[in-house]
């Protein structure tokens, strides 16, 4: 999934914007899918995609702000670039208040387009590198048995090896035996490396 | 005739000859006759005041009998009141022989049955030595009544006129007010005491004095009795009083005019309703008008927007792939040909907007330049309330008449007004001024606004008169393009300077009418 590229989602009603945007898109390289209305594009979107949206916000049937809460619903975190004509700022300023990266007036400037496009790209790739991240630690510490979860619990709280064997009954040598093992297991190198793997997943 | 004259005046009166008694005797019989032919009642008093002679009208008029009254006082023929009132008791007392006894006077006799009726009583003495006196009664119930009924009628008439809600006066032929009514007094501010000492000249407005004189001498003239007309008054306070006028001319026995009721139709109010009206539906018709213009304009801009955005997402996709180096030819010749496509159907909705504007003809008439200027500024009164913004205006001292569209021409100065106001949404209050001037320049009558804002901006100043352009929120961007090109269809100037303090003033001139258009 990570290998594969992103792709900038065009929504748009009008036949000759959609093709211009995506000739635009995709004459930098970028890949490009259009779709004429909120529900062509709902048929076939799913929240494992990658890339971000290019939503007109005024659109016959479902509206581009009908399609965001839609998509919030289903949890996606697709980043919406709005295409917003005159006059329709208030409902711009709506759109961002529900969590849309950026809004551009029509008529726009291409490289504004793009930057934004690139922005919501980085975005996008930003968080699903975090998302990856945690679900990475996750997994480490799944990996950990019960006693190594233990010791490294405590040893995150600062205890000394002699106290965490006081305190869990072992013997000193038995607790440095398992917090190597939590070190290698968690791929850490060092004590920070750890509480900050700790962090990330409580954030 | 002489000789007997003189004979008689010789000889004492008791010694009559016999044919002068025969005379005598006849004219008793005479008297007699008379007396019972008379249609009054008449009554024959002793110096006692008893009834010696009681005729047949009498007899008729009170019920009574001769046989029941001879010999009586003719107190028996007078209602209580009267027996005990001077009048009455002179005839009780008539031996005093007062002298004002004789004479008629009225008073109130009683009939047999006790009921009473109004009679008017001559007395007049008999000279002889024995004093009688002579009474003629005659019944004047009717005439009573009709006195009674004419009082009343009066009475109500008066009350009616008097309390009347509708102004009334009387006027004469001279002109004079002879009477007002309240009403009257209260629509053109005097006293009643004022109003009838002046004359309908001093009262009407002077325009209409021509009018008012040459209907009243038709009037007189006997063409109708009745005339209805609309004039003005002048109230005591100098304003004007338009109101509709209901005169009727007052004749005598042989037609020959008297005076004119006129009765009054104040159209004060009904003419303030219907200015209110007028002007409610102008503003409402205004608000439409701006409303449609703004749809309008929002989806042209989409319109135009659409195609513009399309091509210029082609143009620069093509350009940069011929940057890097990866457009083929077919690519290429696709792309022209979408750009094209594009540019013709931008084109097509110009041409649908030209046909739309085109429906409206621009309606030239001959304005006061000044007059426009008033109305906007009637138009923008409440605007500039809401924004405390204090407006003050300068006209050219006669009217400065141009050739135009009224209605554009009052879209451009409303648009110049609502900018002013826009300019100085950040400015503090007591510094919120507008200044609207209208000039007359060599063959141009020029229109400026000045406005204390926040000015324009060396970047702002060359897309000015674009459209679409605006530095505003909720702007539409079309005003000053829109008028820019109205004020050039009209052949003036439209232009702005800054002012040296701060702020600016957007001017517009149009060619000045001369000559014979006046």
């Amino acid at each position: 999934m990570n290998d594969s590229a992103p792709t900038i989602f065009v929504v748009d009603d009008d036949d000759a914007v959609r093709d211009s945007l995506s000739d635009l898109i995709d004459s930098v390289g970028l890949e490009v899918a259009t779709y004429p209305s909120a529900h062509e594009f709902l048929e076939v979107y799913n929240n494992a995609k990658r890339g971000c949206l290019v939503l007109d916000i005024r659109m016959p049937g479902m509206s581009g702000l009908e399609l965001q809460e839609r998509l919030n619903e289903r949890g996606s975190t697709l980043p919406i670039v709005f295409i917003t004509g005159h006059g329709d700022v208030p409902m711009a300023v709506e759109a961002m208040k529900r969590g849309a990266v950026d809004f551009i007036q029509k008529p726009f400037r291409d490289q504004e387009l793009l930057d934004r496009i690139n922005l919501a790209l980085e975005q996008n790739r930003r968080r699903r590198a975090a998302e990856e991240t945690k679900q990475d630690i996750a997994e480490r510490i799944s990996s950990l048995t019960r006693r190594e979860r233990e010791v490294m619990d405590m040893v995150i709280q600062g205890k000394a090896n002699k106290v965490i064997a006081i305190d869990l009954g072992l013997s000193q040598r038995t607790v440095e035996v398992h917090r190597a093992h939590v070190m290698d297991k968690m791929k850490a190198r060092t004590l920070a490396e750890l509480v900050r793997m700790n962090t990330t997943l409580e954030r | 005739m002489e000789a007997e004259i003189d004979s008689m005046a010789l000889q004492p009166a008791p010694s009559r000859s016999p044919v002068a008694e025969e005379r005598a005797r006849l004219t008793e019989a005479e008297f007699s006759a008379l007396l019972d032919a008379a249609v009054d009642g008449i009554v024959i008093l002793d110096a006692e005041g008893r009834i010696e002679g009681f005729n047949a009208s009498a007899e008729r008029l009170f019920g009574f009998s001769p046989d029941e009254v001879m010999g009586r006082n003719v107190g028996l023929l007078m209602s209580e009141a009267c027996r005990s009132d001077e009048n009455g008791s002179l005839v009780l007392r008539a031996p005093t022989r007062k002298p004002d006894l004789v004479g008629s006077r009225e008073l109130v006799a009683r009939r047999r049955d006790g009921s009473t009726f109004p009679v008017e009583l001559a007395v007049g003495e008999v000279r002889s030595q024995v004093p009688r006196f002579v009474g003629i009664i005659r019944d004047i119930s009717e005439r009573k009544e009709i006195e009674r009924r004419l009082t009343q009628r009066e009475h109500e008439l008066r009350l009616t006129i008097e309390n009347a809600p509708i102004p009334i006066a009387t006027v004469g032929l001279d002109g004079v007010v002879l009477s007002a009514n309240p009403s009257f007094c209260k629509m053109l501010g005097y006293t009643q005491r004022e109003i009838v000492r002046m004359t309908f000249h001093d009262l009407t407005f002077p325009d209409d004095l021509p009018l008012t004189v040459t209907l009243m001498e038709e009037a007189l003239r006997g063409e109708g009795d009745t005339y209805t007309y609309q004039k003005r008054y002048v109230h005591k306070d100098g304003r004007v009083v338009h109101v509709v006028l209901h005169n009727g001319v007052v004749r005598d026995e042989q037609g020959r005019p008297e005076m004119i009721v006129v009765q009054v139709e104040d159209l004060t109010e009904r003419m303030k309703a219907e200015e209110e009206a007028r002007e409610h539906r102008e503003r409402l018709a205004h608000v439409d008008r701006l409303n449609v213009m703004g749809e309008m304009a929002a989806s042209i801009a989409h319109e135009i927007n659409q195609p513009l955005s399309a091509i210029a997402n082609y143009t620069n996709a093509a350009y940069r792939r011929v940057s890097a180096g990866r457009l083929d030819g077919e690519k290429l010749s696709a792309s022209l040909m979408k750009i094209d496509e594009q540019a013709q159907r931008a084109g097509e909705v110009v041409r649908r907007l030209r046909n739309l504007v085109k429906k409206r003809e621009s309606q030239r008439e001959l304005l006061d330049i000044n007059e426009l200027v008033r109305d906007s500024l009637r138009l923008a009164e409440v605007d500039a309330r809401i924004h405390d913004v204090v407006v003050e205006a300068s006209f050219t001292e006669s009217p400065s008449r141009v050739l135009a569209d009224p209605v554009q021409i009052e879209q451009v100065i409303l648009n110049l007004l609502r900018n002013a106001i826009d300019a100085m949404g950040m400015v503090s209050k007591d510094e919120s001024r507008l200044m609207v001037r209208t000039e007359e320049r060599d063959n141009f009558v020029e229109v400026s606004v000045c406005d204390r804002g926040t000015g324009i901006t060396k970047v702002h100043e060359k897309h000015l008169f674009e459209p679409f352009f605006t530095t505003k929120v909720a702007g539409m961007g079309m005003g000053l393009s829109i008028s820019h090109s109205i004020v050039s269809a009209h052949g003036g100037r439209f232009w702005f300077t800054r002012n040296p303090e701060r702020g600016v003033t957007f001017h517009f001139s149009l060619p000045k009418v001369t000559g014979w258009l006046q």
